[in-house]
């Protein structure tokens, strides 16, 4: 009987001290949560850091100023697209530089020279085409500076000649 | 009661019976009753799914989750001293085909007593919420995107995996 009650015993401890060992454990837990964050194409442009500008050429001497200088205009470029995409932002004028008395200069007096990553070197205003100032490919935000001059010239008859350029920035 | 708990209380009783019956003198009989409370980590999240919608980067730096915050309930039961952790691990970068979005781009901030903001990283679990011994713990995560113009488009996801550890 005692050898009987002694094995219950031991078996009881035995027992005990395995189920311990199991509850010593780390209990863990888990969980998942799926993400997905949308990334779509954009395009923003700003000039002079609004979305518009004015530039002024101030009247001078054709002998002592042949080309007619302007403040510089900064350009900021941000755009998104695929890895691939190809981002261009282009210029277009509006009309000949015209005058109240509708004279006119020819717009292809009306040029610039640029600095800045990706932006083009120089160019010429055109009412017929869009020129091309800046192009890069991918995503990134891009800034530049753009210097225009007027051809000046005695031919010119007195006015105020005035034009529009479009600037368009394309991020497919 | 477990098995082990009703295996002891029947050896006691028996034990407690042979005591009986020795003839009658100043007998005394202890019965133990014992039970084991193991470790258990249960954890509950309110939403398995978190999604970014598309956003201005000049206007929204920082993009909430379009369903806002996830309520995670831990409930962990442990030993007085023991640290209860729940950390938070990417599986990945956020990725869109071949094109990838650092996991660290998600953030959040958090709310509820023991939850700590942080930043996601598929390279180390980091830490959602921390406790001493059991409990029934709730409190929120409230994720963002930070938005930028050098990602490219698409449509990125990682997944999120949340480990409750009840030592």
């Amino acid at each position: 009987m005692k050898k009987a009650v002694w094995s219950g015993i031991i078996t009881a401890v035995g027992m005990l001290a395995m189920s311990t060992s199991v509850y010593a454990q780390a209990q863990t837990a888990t969980g998942t949560v799926n993400v997905n964050a949308n990334v779509n194409a954009k395009a923003k442009l700003t000039i002079n850091g609004g979305a518009n500008a004015s530039i002024t050429f101030a009247d001078a001497d054709p002998d002592v100023l042949a080309t007619l200088p302007s403040a510089p205009l900064n350009i900021a470029v941000k755009a998104r697209t695929s890895g691939t995409g190809a981002v261009t932002l282009t210029v277009r004028a509006s009309q000949d530089l015209t005058s109240a008395t509708s004279d006119t200069i020819a717009i292809t007096a009306l040029k610039w020279t640029s600095t800045g990553t990706n932006f083009a070197v120089s160019g010429i205003s055109s009412t017929g085409a869009d020129v091309s100032v800046f192009s890069a490919t991918g995503s990134g935000n891009h800034s530049g500076v753009q210097n225009y001059t007027l051809d000046n010239s005695w031919a010119y008859a007195t006015g105020t000649y005035t034009t529009t350029l479009t600037y368009t920035l394309t991020a497919p | 009661m477990s098995f082990a708990a009703s295996t002891i209380l029947t050896c006691s009783l028996l034990v407690a019976a042979l005591a009986i019956a020795v003839p009658a003198d100043a007998q005394t009989a202890t019965s133990t009753f014992s039970a084991n409370l193991g470790g258990i980590a249960k954890l509950s999240l309110s939403s398995n799914t978190l999604s970014f919608p598309d956003a201005d980067p000049d206007t929204v730096p920082l993009v909430p989750a379009a369903g806002g915050a996830i309520t995670i309930i831990a409930k962990a039961r442990a030993s007085l001293a023991a640290t209860v952790t729940l950390t938070v691990v990417a599986a990945d970068d956020l990725r869109s085909g071949v094109d990838t979005i650092p996991a660290s781009a998600l953030t959040w901030m958090a709310s509820g007593a023991g939850f700590v903001n942080g930043t996601v990283s598929r390279t180390a679990p980091q830490v959602v919420a921390s406790w001493t011994g059991s409990g029934i713990r709730t409190g929120t995560q409230s994720y963002r995107f930070q938005n930028s113009w050098s990602y490219r488009t698409g449509t990125y996801s990682v997944s999120l995996l949340y480990t409750l550890v009840s030592p």
